[in-house]
């Protein structure tokens, strides 16, 4: 039977769906918008609150201290996810159980791991402890409530995320594609340079650019293993001290667009690198 | 247009193979038990079984992809167990083709001429050849997404010949095809194999396919070879059940030989038929066999009542064909027998018959 055409009318049905939508997520996010464009507390049109963002380095500073604590950290992250799922691609006994492990720091969420980060890592902790236990360090490093607090916690966080993407993704290359590159001639590392990689590549960048402005909205973390006075002061710490603090909504909202702007930069030219290689599907097509 | 392929530059250097003692163990369970084949130079061999059997397994293990657990490979009378797989030239045609799928189809058939290191010149003209060998020139700039399943299948084929291996593979390599372009692929291969002269080993489970490319078969069940031979020696005389029942025979009897008669020995079966058969080499009074007659040999005579050699029957079921009708003939002690005749003769269903076993045409098989 064949499917009547739809009516200009029938799109009404849709309206009880996009109504909650509009309500819920458009209007707060023009609404949000519009309070950027506006002096503190009153209406009107201003581009003061942008002017001071880029003039005062209490501000402008958040993108460079942003971006300085996450964009290495994603690197360091894919790194580490891309090397462990590769190793561990195709099916053996005991895969789930590694693959749990790996993926389990997404079940607790940031505040449990950063207490766990805070045990483990502090002056007097395990780690510590054992560094100098076995003579490699005479004082204790100070690894939480800095930088380095933040960057651990991002990196267990996104490398769980980027494991539990990759590994599906890895496994979704058919392996006779790679014994058949080895047939053909070509060393391990030749099958990886000029099948696997290129393969796996578009996949790759997505996650990696998903994980990556996605740690950019960094605060848990910022916060409680950082240190968001001035290291880890981040788009998210600033923002929700705005509206928090100084009950400045207008200075927030700024702060967070700003925030998003970034983000879809980043995206962009990840995207755009990605169109550059192979997009498709790594599977075989019968 | 399709010119001779010898003189120019896809001959391969022919290779035999010898497989000795060959087997395989996963952990408890054996996929390959002790396997001997030997492959000359020029031969196409196939390995023929149902799914389970080892014949992957086999050709994995001279792929390289997997290592034996015991036994020899070797090409030229050379071990070639300890040669990492990309050193080993040969060409392999996968069973969904593993074509590079962001990779052009030249691009995919100049794969392992790059590997070789071969100048770009010389690398062109042979690709050249290669498509124009499978009859696809034309098709290099495509992707393979954009070609057909036989068209895939070809580049495949192009893919692996093209670098002059000392042996081809094909793993079903026709399985993802239709039934027409399964018999057109047939005869491409059969061609290509008569033109190059390369050694071409080949797994499949259909019994047809076998039968017509190969010079040689080899048919496995279970991980063990339960026969080897050219297909005429194994269609005519399969030497166990389970090779009868997989190249097309059916209406089997188990029992043993008792008696022997002149040239012919007297079977009785489990449930007391009795036929006699013509002897062969093999078999001794004693002997617990498997006997066999195909449908074209059983005939339906016109009488009252049964000699020796025949049984009495009802038809069951008439498969009308055109050239042939297909009988199911239940016979008194409840066997299903299927019985082919030529023509349409007029046996409607429940017809009361008697079938008459020749005993020429009867067939003395091991059990498994």
């Amino acid at each position: 039977m064949q499917q009547p055409a739809a009516r200009k009318t029938d799109y009404l049905l849709l309206l009880p769906a996009l109504i909650p939508i509009a309500v819920l997520f458009v209007y707060p996010l023009i609404k949000g918008v519009l309070l950027t464009f506006q002096p503190t507390g009153e209406s009107g049109f201003t581009l003061d609150n942008y002017i001071r963002f880029f003039t005062e380095p209490d501000y402008y500073m958040t993108i460079f201290r942003t971006l300085y604590l996450v964009v290495p950290a994603a690197f360091l992250e894919l790194l580490f996810a891309f090397a462990i799922t590769y190793f561990i691609r195709g099916k053996f006994k005991g895969k789930g159980f590694i693959a749990g492990l790996l993926i389990f720091p997404l079940t607790l969420g940031s505040l449990i791991i950063d207490m766990g980060i805070i045990a483990f890592f502090k002056p007097n902790g395990w780690f510590n402890q054992f560094l100098m236990g076995i003579g490699i360090i005479d004082e204790p490093l100070t690894l939480v409530y800095n930088y380095w607090g933040a960057f651990i916690a991002l990196f267990i966080l996104g490398v769980a995320f980027l494991s539990s993407n990759l590994i599906g993704m890895m496994d979704s290359i058919d392996p006779n594609l790679e014994q058949a590159a080895r047939s053909l001639g070509a060393s391990e590392f030749t099958t990886f340079r000029r099948v696997f990689y290129p393969l796996i590549r578009s996949n790759l960048l997505t996650v990696f650019g998903l994980n990556l402005i996605m740690q950019i909205g960094v605060y848990t973390s910022a916060i409680i293993v950082g240190n968001p006075a001035s290291e880890t002061r981040t788009f998210a710490v600033v923002a929700f001290e705005e509206a928090m603090r100084y009950f400045n909504y207008n200075m927030s909202n700024t702060v967070a667009v700003v925030m998003a702007t970034t983000q879809l930069i980043v995206i962009a030219i990840i995207f755009a690198l990605r169109k550059r290689g192979f997009v498709g599907s790594a599977s075989t097509f019968k | 247009m399709v010119q001779t392929f010898e003189e120019k530059t896809l001959n391969s250097t022919s290779t035999n193979v010898q497989i000795e003692n060959l087997v395989k163990k996963f952990g408890q369970t054996t996929a390959v038990h002790e396997a001997n084949i030997d492959i000359r130079s020029g031969e196409f061999m196939t390995l023929l079984g149902p799914s389970g059997c080892g014949k992957t397994t086999i050709l994995s293990m001279i792929l390289g992809i997997i290592d034996a657990t015991s036994g020899t490979i070797s090409f030229n009378g050379e071990p070639i167990n300890h040669i990492p797989m990309n050193k080993r030239d040969v060409g392999m045609v996968f069973q969904n083709y593993a074509l590079f799928p962001h990779m052009t189809v030249s691009q995919n058939v100049a794969f392992g001429l790059d590997m070789r290191k071969v100048n770009k010149d010389e690398k062109k003209k042979r690709v050249q050849e290669a498509l124009e060998m499978v009859q696809l020139d034309g098709y290099g700039d495509r992707f393979p997404r954009e070609l057909s399943g036989g068209q895939q299948q070809r580049v495949a084929l192009a893919r692996a010949l093209v670098i002059r291996p000392k042996v081809l593979l094909l793993d079903e390599p026709l399985s993802n095809l239709d039934a027409k372009l399964r018999k057109d692929m047939r005869i491409q291969l059969k061609r290509l194999h008569d033109e190059l002269g390369i050694t071409i080993i080949y797994v499949t489970h259909d019994q047809e396919e076998a039968l017509s490319l190969s010079t040689k078969v080899a048919v496995m069940s279970k991980g063990f070879i339960q026969q080897i031979g050219s297909p005429q020696d194994i269609f005519l005389n399969p030497v166990n059940h389970f090779v009868a029942n997989f190249v097309g025979y059916s209406n089997f009897f188990e029992g043993s030989l008792v008696e022997e008669k002149g040239d012919k020995f007297l079977f009785k079966s489990k449930d007391g038929l009795q036929f006699l058969v013509k002897k062969n080499g093999r078999h001794r009074i004693g002997d617990n066999v498997v006997l066999t007659i195909k449908p074209e040999n059983l005939r339906i005579v016109d009488k009252e009542h049964p000699d020796m050699n025949e049984l009495r029957g009802q038809v069951l079921v008439s498969d009308y064909v055109g050239s042939t009708t297909g009988y199911d003939v239940k016979t008194e002690n409840g066997q299903i027998l299927k019985v082919n005749v030529l023509g349409l003769e007029p046996y409607p269903i429940g017809k009361k018959v008697i079938l008459h076993f020749n005993p020429d045409q009867m067939l003395i098989l091991d059990k498994e």
